[in-house]
């Protein structure tokens, strides 16, 4: 029966072509728009990595995140090193890291930061040792893939987030590590020492005047500080505390990522949309070929009828043909979507930008079978039902 | 084996019904049914064919009585003990010779028998034609394919309807010839409709043919 439905299905190949396009093109357009949604929200999640909040100078909280935890956006400005210590005091607060950001090697940032913010994420090394001193560094895995440096080799930072800045002159940093692939932020990172953007930057501005250490180290700044609450009462108290401390700002990550989704959402919810609009199209097309196909293989039909095939067989096999073209468009749909999404990640990398989730097959896409399944059920019906009820006794001696 | 008495069928909506005359094959012998259009020829070839349940009357094919029968039991009987020639032949073109002769089989939600299929094929002299489409075909070819499907299932009645449609003379008595064969061949009755002067002709001079008028 299923070879019998799967020769009646091309033998007009034209129009099966065209609602297989249409089919799979309305799939392709969900598996995507279910794919990067799932994705999004797994690699928002995975990049959180259990910050609570996100302390920077006065400025756009949406912003404040994105720099800090997605590293996507550029920081609202410096902090003073102090407010690790006026954090650390919190009671409410388990764990502060500081994040400080402002240069970049070949457009992958820099961030000078503690040994702290690998264990946040979990990371492992896959090579050498985490940094010991200032101007060591630690290559996230995508930076090493991209990049080629190995273990011992040095390399110049340049000021700004982006390519194209000027460099630190002969302030070299050394590789002593790679992490393995985590999938998180720090793939696209580089991690060094805290001390060592304050050592470039003075560098920097040599032909300045030197202050004393101490004096140093009052006057010297970070950029962000990645905290982690001690109880969930934190999330009501710190923030309002954080805000009244002159010249902070506070982000709470889950709040502002929320905000992003939403954002995001309306553009979600268009493609979702399109691709229903293409289903239906699709659905309406399969139909329309299937009421055509009765009528033209009516002969056929009631050949089967006079065979001896019952009456549901019949319709079986009508039905059979939306049911194999709508699993062929579920897999090529399928195929597509995850290409589409493939294609994307690799845009992203491209950019250093937000990166997608892993890989695989997530919950939502088994609605993608099911959704071409119940549309192929829908398209079938009314031309099985009218296979069902033909009439075999005029079929047998009409004309074809 | 085939016969039947006080059969009549009247069609939903219809003012009256058809009625047939009783009516007995006897044993080893063929039947033609000779009628103009809307005698009851059609009617009778469907009940014969269990198409119609037989609401009134008694009718017997191939040793069974086909009234009280459901449709279920009637498309499951007609696989099994029927075969049919259709006027319109109605091979599919989708599907090559060899794929149309596996179409029984499939009907009864059985395996094909590609092995029957080349014997049949070679009875009927288009061993060569199992892998052409319908459309290949000549009209000649294309009624000894309709035939070979008929017989597929080694039925015991093979009924055939106007089977000198659209065939000159010498392809009707090719036909012809071909349709006696096979049944005397398959051991099987067969049962003509036509009104087709030249059948009636040819096949009343036989000995081994019966026929009725409506």
């Amino acid at each position: 029966m299923v070879r019998l439905a799967w020769r009646y299905l091309w033998s007009s190949p034209l129009t099966t072509a065209l609602n297989l396009l249409l089919l799979t093109l309305g799939l392709a357009a969900v598996t995507f728009v279910l794919r990067v949604s799932a994705q999004v929200e797994a690699g928002l999640k995975r990049d959180l990595a259990g910050i609570d909040l996100v302390v920077g100078a006065k400025g756009s909280p949406m912003q404040i995140m994105l720099a800090g935890v997605f590293h996507l956006d550029a920081p609202t400005g410096n902090i003073p090193l102090a407010t690790l210590d006026l954090l650390k005091q919190q009671p409410l607060v388990a764990q502060v890291v500081p994040l400080s950001l402002g240069d970049s090697f070949r457009g992958f940032r820099i961030a000078g930061t503690t040994p702290d913010y690998v264990n946040l994420y979990g990371a492992k090394l896959a090579q050498g040792a985490l940094w010991s001193r200032p101007m060591q560094a630690v290559l996230g895995a995508e930076v090493a893939r991209t990049i080629g440096l190995k273990l011992g080799d040095r390399f110049v930072g340049s000021h700004g987030l982006a390519e194209g800045g000027s460099a630190h002159g002969e302030q070299r940093f050394e590789v002593v590590g790679v992490l393995a692939d985590s999938g998180s932020v720090l793939d696209r990172l580089v991690l060094t020492d805290v001390a060592s953007v304050w050592v470039v930057h003075e560098e920097h501005h040599a032909g300045e005047v030197h202050d004393s250490h101490d004096e140093q180290d009052a006057h010297r700044e970070i950029t962000l500080a990645l905290v982690r609450y001690r109880s969930p009462l934190a999330a009501v108290m710190l923030p309002r505390w954080v805000n009244a401390q002159d010249g902070l700002q506070a982000a709470a990550p889950a709040l502002e990522t929320a905000r992003l989704m939403r954002l995001v959402g309306a553009g979600t919810e268009v493609l979702h949309g399109f691709g229903i609009v293409l289903l239906v199209a699709a659905g309406l097309s399969v139909w329309v070929a299937l009421l055509h196909a009765v009528r033209a293989r009516q002969g056929d039909l009631a050949m089967l009828r006079m065979l001896g095939a019952p009456a549901h067989r019949v319709a079986a096999l009508v039905a059979l043909e939306a049911l194999l073209l709508a699993g062929l468009a579920a897999v090529l749909g399928l195929a597509a979507g995850h290409g589409l999404v493939a294609a994307l990640e690799q845009l992203l990398a491209q950019r250093q930008s937000l990166r997608l989730g892993p890989l695989g097959f997530s919950d939502a896409e088994w609605l993608v079978p099911l959704l071409a399944g119940g549309l192929a059920v829908l398209a079938a019906a009314w031309p099985a039902w009218r296979a069902y009820r033909l009439d075999v006794t005029t079929l047998l001696q009409a004309p074809r | 084996m085939l016969g039947w008495q006080g059969l009549a069928h009247r069609y939903n909506g219809a003012p009256q019904a058809i009625r047939y005359a009783d009516f007995e094959l006897d044993a080893g012998r063929h039947l033609l049914l000779r009628g103009a259009s809307g005698s009851g020829k059609s009617t009778l070839l469907a009940l014969l064919a269990g198409l119609l349940r037989v609401r009134q009357g008694s009718l017997e094919v191939a040793g069974t009585l086909l009234d009280g029968l459901s449709p279920r039991a009637l498309d499951a009987w007609r696989g099994a003990t029927l075969g049919f020639v259709p006027q319109q032949l109605h091979l599919s073109e989708a599907l090559s010779v060899a794929e149309n002769l596996a179409l029984p089989a499939l009907a009864a939600g059985q395996r094909a028998d590609p092995a029957r299929a080349a014997e049949l094929l070679a009875a009927l002299d288009i061993a060569e034609l199992s892998g052409r489409k319908p459309h290949q075909l000549s009209v000649g070819q294309a009624q000894r394919v309709a035939l070979a499907r008929a017989l597929m299932r080694r039925p015991r009645l093979l009924l055939a309807d106007e089977p000198s449609a659209n065939l000159d003379d010498e392809n009707t008595v090719t036909m012809l010839a071909l349709l006696l064969d096979a049944a005397e061949r398959e051991g099987c009755t067969l049962v003509i409709a036509s009104h087709d002067a030249r059948v009636v002709e040819a096949l009343s001079a036989r000995d081994d043919v019966m026929a009725v008028v409506l």
